[in-house]
């Protein structure tokens, strides 16, 4: 998952969020003090969606589920397992039943992999993914993208390029989308006598075949993210690549050191270059701890956030709070069409440097939404290529026993609407691959020193 | 095999959840928890609730026991407020979501046959159980040109009462052909609604215009026995038992006196491909078998064994004394109360048991009803044979099965051959049983066995087994 927040708190989100909470929401373990916030992550919306009759409903299959757990107990004639693996079964079969490839369960040690993430240390082969959802002849497939490699990663010596379909895993496939589709297919025609029994049976035998030998979405993913010192073979497809490509690789961890910056001088101005290189849970004081080490750039600042694949939104508004005077930062659509705003309080800072921001399609998620504010609010320049397009938002739901559970609940657009779900942001200048540090700095700098009238009718990243 | 017979009209076809136990007096005391009304306020949910699932601030706390319930109401109440789907569908629905979570609850308990029925699938079983459908009472089978033939229609069943005749050959069903149709969808089409109608279109035999009948479905008795005499020559009779519902042991009962009013020798008892049913049933009709003593013995969760010893009301008759020989048929899919017959009067040593090694299912299931009209099935008893026999099968860790089952004293296979045979003559004619069983290399084995012991006279009964 290239975006997330942690376990936050509704009736917060509704208004702007005081600054001393994106203090505290970069702090590495923000939920600590949400026990004591919590007005119930269910309490105030429950009641927006409920009937007397829906309520009704609801509290008639709460009885029997609390009935089914008591009778078990009491009746079943082997030992039980304990209440807690019963509970982790329970929000398993629930999440799962929301079909939806973002929303998932977590076992305590897939728990720990997602908190060792945010705090940059990878394992596995270093890349983050996304899970598209494709519809197909009315069918929904699921596939796992690459957002981006991270730097210094096995993923990335080995040359995996964001964008990426990984389809295979050490030569097994991926079931993206389940395999009885293929021969429910089949069936139909074979029941409107367009296909003979043999092609039923074969049909059948390949679906039987690939669930024998495929991956599950998230045992594959779990491959990816987890081992180290293990070979993986990952099977690939590219754009613009004529057949698959097959990419070996050794697992490793991979440790990302979110912020480096340093000063550039081209042609005599001078930037402060910030490469974000992903939203760790730390981020945010990192980034604010690099800029402030670096003197005075006359030029103003580039930030790069060229593959990085995003993290947690919370560093993404601390670096956009630091960038701009505050304000609105995303607007979020929640569940039944609500839009809160994410933001800082407004101050009248009057040493705001202007901003360039740097994008390519590696810039995901929550990424994404720290360029799309700072273009909204700040008209940043956006300069690369067209981003990756990833404007959902998954928040974690941690257990008390160590598992936990993630639900898509928010769709991104930027302060002034700019959305980017699915389609990306444009960059207002498009920079050829491979230039140098300089090279793209000095056409950063050359696009802060448009006037900001031209800059203006030079438009707003592409919806 | 009987999986060739094809369904009845009205009948669903028996699906793998099959369950053996139907405890009359837990039903009736179904342990009702008193209901903690404060929870189920899902538009007040206990704000401690989601702190107290919230994890601890350090790390690596101790590790902290979840209640099932509670969780389920606080994710249940997470994901009613907070989810948003991105296909852009609806809220979630608060009942799908609860099924969801007791199936996944349950599926930590690795017993495939403790599971959770809907409203729906449980209204689907009790049908089954109680052997009642609705429908025209009529039992269908395809021919050798894929033709849909009526094989038989039942005793004042709808169909028989409009002068429905086996050998009817289906043409329509109100007013689609059913050329091309397999016998499951034209079943399909003459399924419905008791107190509905249904119009057929019919070929007879020695007609030359098709007939044309609108019959009013109703709830009728749907067979679960079949039988006939197999061997008129030697008088060897032969019943076939679907499965343990209801009306089982009544439709047995009334099957053996009519075999044994025309004077039968010998009897086939076939509990092939038979996956169980209510164990007050298995425990009656083995009852008619086995002269006295344990039927079955069933282990409680609190470890208690205890015998469910012959119904004597049951154990009269010609079958009760012994005056003929028995062969029972039983093959991998006889499971369940198949297997506490089989096993009884494998025991008792009133029978001898022809086939392949049956299923291996020594657990008996509880039906609970809930107050939403779903109800939940429980393992709640493992049960024995009469001699102590745990015949649940077993797997090692790579999931072989390595024990289970009741091996039969002659162990006889059906090839694929065989099962090509038999299909072809079912198809050549769908009215003629026998020249099926020709071809059927179990059911000659057991008319071989019976032949022999009346050529020898009846089988002695052995001693009986010390209930406790």
């Amino acid at each position: 998952m290239s975006g997330y927040r942690l376990r936050t708190h509704h009736g917060q989100e509704n208004r702007l969020t005081p600054s001393a909470q994106v203090a505290q929401a970069t702090s590495p373990r923000p939920w600590a003090a949400g026990g004591a916030r919590g007005e119930g992550g269910g309490g105030a919306n429950a009641s927006g969606s409920g009937t007397a009759e829906a309520r009704r409903r609801a509290s008639a299959a709460a009885e029997t589920f609390e009935n089914v757990y008591n009778l078990v107990r009491e009746h079943y004639v082997d030992p039980l397992p304990s209440a807690t693996r019963m509970s982790q079964g329970t929000v398993r079969g629930m999440i799962a039943a929301l079909n939806d490839p973002n929303s998932y369960f977590l076992e305590p040690a897939e728990m720990r992999v997602f908190d060792a993430e945010a705090d940059g240390r990878f394992a596995g082969v270093g890349a983050v993914t996304a899970l598209r959802s494709v519809k197909k002849d009315g069918v929904t497939e699921h596939k796992i993208a690459v957002v981006a490699p991270l730097p210094g990663s096995p993923a990335e010596h080995a040359g995996l390029k964001p964008g990426d379909v990984i389809t295979h895993v050490d030569g097994k496939w991926i079931l993206g989308a389940s395999p009885l589709l293929d021969y429910n297919r089949v069936l139909k025609q074979y029941q409107a006598e367009g296909a003979s029994e043999e092609d039923l049976d074969k049909a059948a035998e390949s679906a039987r075949e690939r669930i024998r030998a495929g991956l599950g979405l998230h045992k594959a993913v779990n491959l990816l993210r987890r081992g180290t010192g293990e070979k993986r073979v990952l099977t690939v497809e590219r754009e613009g690549a004529a057949k698959p490509l097959r990419i070996e690789l050794t697992t490793a961890n991979t440790k990302v050191e979110p912020v480096t910056a340093r000063t550039i001088t081209v042609n005599g101005r001078s930037a402060a270059y910030v490469r974000v290189a992903a939203l760790t849970q730390n981020a945010g004081d990192a980034f604010a701890r690099a800029l402030e080490g670096l003197p005075p750039a006359d030029g103003g600042v580039v930030l790069d956030l060229r593959g990085n694949p995003g993290g947690s939104l919370e560093a993404a508004q601390a670096i956009d709070a630091y960038l701009s005077r505050g304000g609105p930062f995303l607007v979020e659509t929640v569940a039944g069409g609500r839009r809160n705003t994410l933001g800082s309080p407004s101050s009248s800072r009057s040493d705001l440097p202007r901003v360039a921001v740097l994008v390519d399609r590696g810039t995901g998620s929550t990424a994404e939404a720290l360029a799309a504010s700072l273009a909204d609010k700040q008209n940043a320049p956006l300069l690369g290529a067209r981003t990756f397009g990833d404007g959902l938002v998954q928040t974690l739901y941690p257990l008390s026993d160590g598992s936990g559970f993630t639900l898509t609940t928010g769709r991104m657009s930027g302060p002034r609407g700019t959305a980017w779900d699915r389609v990306g942001l444009a960059p207002r200048v498009s920079l050829p691959a491979g230039l140098t540090e300089e090279a793209v700095v000095a056409r950063a700098l050359d696009a802060l020193d448009v006037p900001t009238a031209a800059r203006t009718a030079a438009g707003r990243p592409a919806r | 095999m009987r999986s060739l017979v094809k369904g009845f009209v009205g009948v669903s076809v028996i699906t793998a959840g099959f369950f053996c136990g139907f405890n009359a007096d837990v039903l009736k005391d179904a342990p009702r928890t008193p209901v903690r009304t404060t929870l189920y306020r899902l538009e007040a949910a206990p704000p401690t609730l989601l702190a107290r699932l919230a994890r601890p601030s350090t790390a690596h706390a101790a590790q902290v026991t979840l209640d099932p319930t509670e969780t389920y109401l606080a994710v249940l109440n997470t994901v009613r407020g907070d989810f948003l789907n991105p296909a852009g569908a609806a809220a979630p629905d608060p009942t799908k979501l609860t099924y969801a979570g007791i199936n996944g609850m349950l599926a930590t308990l690795n017993d495939r046959y403790t599971e959770f029925w809907t409203p729906q699938e449980y209204r689907q079983n009790m049908e089954e159980t109680s052997g009642v459908f609705a429908g025209i009472g009529a039992k269908l089978d395809e021919t050798k040109d894929n033709r849909v033939m009526i094989t038989e229609p039942l005793e004042n069943s709808p169909a028989a009462r409009k002068g429905v005749l086996a050998g009817d050959v289906v043409l329509a069903v109100n007013g689609k052909p059913t050329l091309g149709l397999t016998v499951d969808k034209v079943i399909e089409l003459i399924k419905g609604e008791a107190g509905t109608t249904v119009r057929m279109t019919l070929e007879r035999k020695g007609r030359k215009a098709p007939l044309s009948v609108a019959i009013t479905r109703a709830y009728v008795q749907s067979p679960v026995v079949e039988w006939r005499m197999e061997d008129e020559r030697n008088r060897i009779g032969y019943i076939y038992l679907e499965m343990f519902n209801e009306q089982a042991d009544q439709q047995f009962a009334a099957a053996l006196s009519k075999l044994e009013k025309q004077g039968m020798k010998g009897l086939i008892f076939d509990l092939r491909d038979n996956p169980g049913g209510l164990l007050n049933i298995a425990h009656e009709i083995a009852s008619r078998f086995v002269p006295n003593g344990p039927v079955v013995w069933v282990k409680e969760k609190n470890g208690q064994m205890s015998s469910m010893n012959v119904v004597q009301r049951k154990h009269q008759g010609r079958l009760a004394t012994g005056s003929y020989p028995i062969v029972v048929l039983v093959n991998g899919n006889s499971a369940s109360a198949s297997e506490i017959v089989s096993g009884a009067i494998r025991d008792h040593g009133v029978g001898t048991l022809v086939g392949t090694t049956t299923y291996g299912k020594g657990l008996v299931q509880t039906i609970i009803p809930l107050g939403d009209d779903s109800a939940v099935k429980i393992t709640t008893q493992h049960y024995f044979t009469p001699k102590k026999q745990d015949i649940n099968r077993k797997f090692d860790e790579k999931g072989r099965q390595i024990a289970g089952g009741i091996k039969p004293d002659v162990e006889v296979a059906i090839t694929d051959r065989d099962l090509d045979r038999m299909q072809a003559a079912r198809r050549s004619n769908p009215l003629d049983r026998k020249a099926m069983d020709q071809h059927d290399p179990q059911v000659q084995k057991a008319l071989g066995l019976l032949r022999g012991k009346i050529a020898l006279g009846a089988a002695p009964r052995t001693a009986s087994i010390a209930a406790e």
